[in-house]
């Protein structure tokens, strides 16, 4: 999976600062001791409320929206620690497929700003030196949020924005021109063959197929995407479609007729 | 939990003084959608993305009350600093929430969700619930407003 290359800050000592300083909001210890005392004070208080809950309440001065914010808090940890112990199997290791069937907003970069001509907007500097980050097998804590440290960095690793434009302008030319969209997503598929998003090209060029009617080839496409990505979300509906519209065909194939 | 939601509200343009209320709706979400959580993404990427909705909400209320979402930034630990480099943490953090503002929210949100709180792209992806290059495409469409901003914002010899 390749990895956008970093922020480049090197111009900009403010920019870094904040970015620090952002990151390290996390250690607020403000916030973070408010709201752990503020949670960490419901499972004292009686259950069934009454001169108990009042009293402690009057004692820490705290009022109805802390008492909201320590309620649903530790019911939300519960829920949360439930949760994860009964579902042992984390989508931690899971492909990390993402589905391509959501209209991006208008807000994206124009493609023709990233077009072969014009640089894309991505202004990080091609990084020389590629230092992946190490991916650890162990699952992240499961609920230490008083521990949970700011991530490191990302490993620099460009993405060719050359890629992502082209697979934006395919987007793009969906609804309009599935036909377009096609062609340019063969030529994605031809320029990039290893790139970065091979399961939403195929998933734009399974929607261009369908939309053009050629519901074949759209079905041959969608078996073969499923086949190379079993955990992509949208290998699941893609399987519902499949299996609706080959059994309405083989119903439509081997359905008697009605006796006159 | 509770830690990293409130690292990102704030610099998803939520008042201080509404953290606790945001909080506790994105609290109350995370609750609610738990049982439905089907476990495609990660629970912090998920919990993430109610963030960011909950986070959306919030803005189209202020902007409906017509008030300005930012104010001035969160204190930060690191006592051990001196208060000159405290100020100057703080001002460009402040610079920053300021430029954020600027931005559209997807676009602020694949910001932060990258730049500051450390997901991967397809983690950005799945929280914003949106293909990974529409992902890209607003964080670099971020990373040049942020940077050409603040280098205005804050000419570099005043940090």
């Amino acid at each position: 999976m390749k990895k956008p290359a970093p922020l480049d800050t090197s111009g900009s000592p403010a920019l870094q600062r904040a970015l620090d300083e952002a990151r390290g909001a996390l250690g607020s210890e403000h916030d973070v001791q408010r709201l752990r005392a503020k949670l960490g004070e419901l499972p004292a208080v009686p259950p069934s409320g009454g001169a108990g809950l009042s009293g402690g309440l009057r004692a820490t001065g705290l009022g109805v929206k802390a008492i909201g914010v320590a309620a649903v808090g530790v019911l939300l940890i519960a829920a949360v620690i439930a949760f994860v112990q009964r579902t042992p199997s984390t989508p931690h290791a899971r492909a990390p497929e993402i589905a391509a069937t959501v209209a991006p907003p208008p807000e994206v970069i124009a493609p023709a700003s990233a077009s072969p001509a014009t640089p894309a907007p991505a202004i990080e500097p091609v990084t020389p030196v590629v230092t992946p980050r190490p991916k650890t097998a162990a699952p992240r804590p499961k609920l230490a949020p008083a521990a949970q440290a700011p991530e490191a960095p990302r490993a620099p690793e460009p993405v060719a924005p050359k890629e992502l434009a082209l697979l934006m302008s395919a987007q793009d030319a969906l609804e309009a021109s599935p036909q377009r969209a096609l062609g340019l997503l063969d030529e994605h598929a031809r320029v990039h063959p290893n790139g970065s998003f091979a399961i939403e090209r195929e998933s734009l060029a399974i929607d261009a197929l369908r939309k053009l009617g050629r519901t074949s080839a759209a079905q041959a496409r969608a078996r073969a995407f499923i086949a190379r990505f079993p955990n992509a979300p949208s290998a699941k509906p893609l399987q519902r479609w499949l299996d609706e519209s080959v059994g309405s065909d083989h119903k439509h194939v081997t359905q008697p007729l009605p006796k006159p | 939990m509770a830690p990293y939601v409130l690292r990102v509200l704030p610099r998803m343009g939520v008042r201080e003084a509404d953290v606790d209320d945001v909080a506790q709706e994105v609290f109350l979400a995370v609750h609610r959608g738990l049982a439905a959580f089907e476990g495609r993404s990660q629970l912090r990427t998920w919990i993430y993305g109610i963030c960011i909705r909950t986070c959306s909400n919030y803005r189209r209320r202020a902007h409906r009350k017509h008030e300005q979402v930012t104010e001035a930034p969160v204190q930060n630990a690191s006592a051990a600093e001196g208060p000159e480099r405290r100020a100057q943490a703080r001002q460009a953090l402040t610079a920053l929430d300021r430029v954020l503002e600027e931005l559209s929210l997807p676009q602020r949100s694949a910001f932060v969700l990258h730049e500051i709180e450390g997901l991967d792209m397809h983690e950005v992806a799945r929280a914003l619930d949106c293909p990974k290059f529409t992902a890209y495409a607003r964080l670099y469409a971020a990373r040049k407003h942020v940077t050409s901003a603040l280098r205005s914002l804050l000419p570099d010899g005043e940090l």
